[in-house]
């Protein structure tokens, strides 16, 4: 009997485990909006012609996944807020900003790759539940400049997006070759 | 014991036996007869009122598309668990057969969608449009077609978004055709 139930529980484990990151969880829960960009979504969008501009279409190929979720309900925040702590201490991401406007706690963080300013992930949380507000996090992959980011906040319209757009431009100061587009 | 084991492995046996659609060309066929569904197929030409808007490129990329296969569920007052169990059926073809590949998907709370495609980077081969919202139904797209590319889908997402299928369910699909824009509501 133990055998079985040792089979059965073993043959279960890769439905529970597989393929999960940590967020996946908040995937489809009533609360939660949800929204997942996949890297061939990413990939077709660059190799497709169209009339966007050059500059967003080069970035666009940078990028491999965007994940947002976000929710009202102040027990998901919650739940939210101790999975993106768990993640930040986990997955070797830097404190790029941390805002608090209107009650709102905004953490920004990246891991970034080759040098200070190539970014393979950008993380946003923004906590709400203080100021009643939506409470967000948002995933980034890729291979990006920490420069693109103000391209990519003024073409998608991304909650929170002003506040990725201050930290990209903020972040430029002594470091940053090039200058303000 | 050996009785509960008899029994388990029987009712294993039987819910495989009842799964009666593989795949989702044969759910959509055998949805597509019952009476609660709604079920059209699509000539492309239908995108000719809309395709003024199109550049020229994006003309030439949606004639790579044969037709459309539309199926939907529409009630005012659909079963919740109905609901549930259907729409988690359709994710699971779509998630589960590896043919499929997901380009992107929505929720908000019970309503959401799902853009899947299959082929490869330079040729699709289908397009799949999945669409649900809790008190109206769901429905699904596939775009079929023997010469499609990444412009065609692009092209088709334009068209769609513009003109819409008129059918509730696919909004929220609808609303994420533009990736770029999903915010922008």
């Amino acid at each position: 009997m133990k055998k079985v139930v040792l089979t059965i529980a073993l043959m279960l484990m890769p439905i529970l485990f597989f393929g999960q990151t940590a967020f996946d969880k908040f995937d489809g829960q009533d609360d939660v909006t949800t929204v997942v960009v996949t890297p061939k979504m990413f990939k077709m969008m660059g190799s497709a012609k169209s009339d966007e501009s050059q500059e967003f279409l080069d970035l666009v190929k940078k990028l491999t996944s965007l994940k947002v979720f976000t929710t009202k309900s102040v027990a998901v925040s919650k739940e939210m807020k101790a999975t993106a702590d768990g993640y930040i201490k986990t997955s070797g991401l830097e404190e790029l900003m941390r805002v608090t406007e209107n009650g709102q706690n905004i953490k920004i963080m990246v891991k970034t790759g080759t040098s200070d300013t190539n970014v393979r992930e950008l993380f946003m949380f923004i906590d709400g539940t203080a100021g009643k507000q939506d409470t967000v996090l948002l995933s980034l992959t890729g291979n990006f400049d920490l420069n693109d980011v103000s391209t990519l906040t003024e073409e998608m319209k991304f909650p929170g997006g002003d506040k990725l757009n201050k930290a990209s431009k903020g972040s430029k100061g002594p470091k940053g070759p090039k200058g303000k587009k | 014991m050996k009785s509960v084991l008899l029994f388990l492995v029987t009712c294993l046996f039987l819910s495989c036996a009842k799964r009666e659609d593989k795949t989702l060309q044969e759910y959509m066929v055998t949805k597509s007869q019952e009476p609660d569904y709604f079920s059209v197929d699509f000539n492309p030409s239908m995108f000719k009122p809309a395709t003024s808007n199109l550049t020229s490129n994006e003309q030439q990329a949606l004639k790579g598309v044969e037709k459309l296969n539309v199926i939907a569920y529409h009630s005012d007052s659909i079963p919740a668990a109905f609901y549930k169990s259907e729409t988690t059926k359709i994710k699971k073809f779509l998630t589960q057969d590896s043919q499929y590949q997901e380009l992107m998907h929505v929720n908000s709370g019970k309503d959401g969608g799902m853009i899947s495609y299959v082929g490869n980077d330079e040729h699709i081969d289908e397009l799949v449009l999945f669409g649900k919202q809790h008190d109206n139904g769901f429905a699904i797209v596939r775009v079929i077609g023997k010469d499609m590319t990444p412009e065609t889908v692009f092209a088709l997402f334009k068209v769609i978004r513009e003109r819409g299928f008129g059918v509730k369910e696919l909004k929220p699909i609808e609303q994420a055709m533009d990736p770029t824009r999903t915010f922008k509501g």
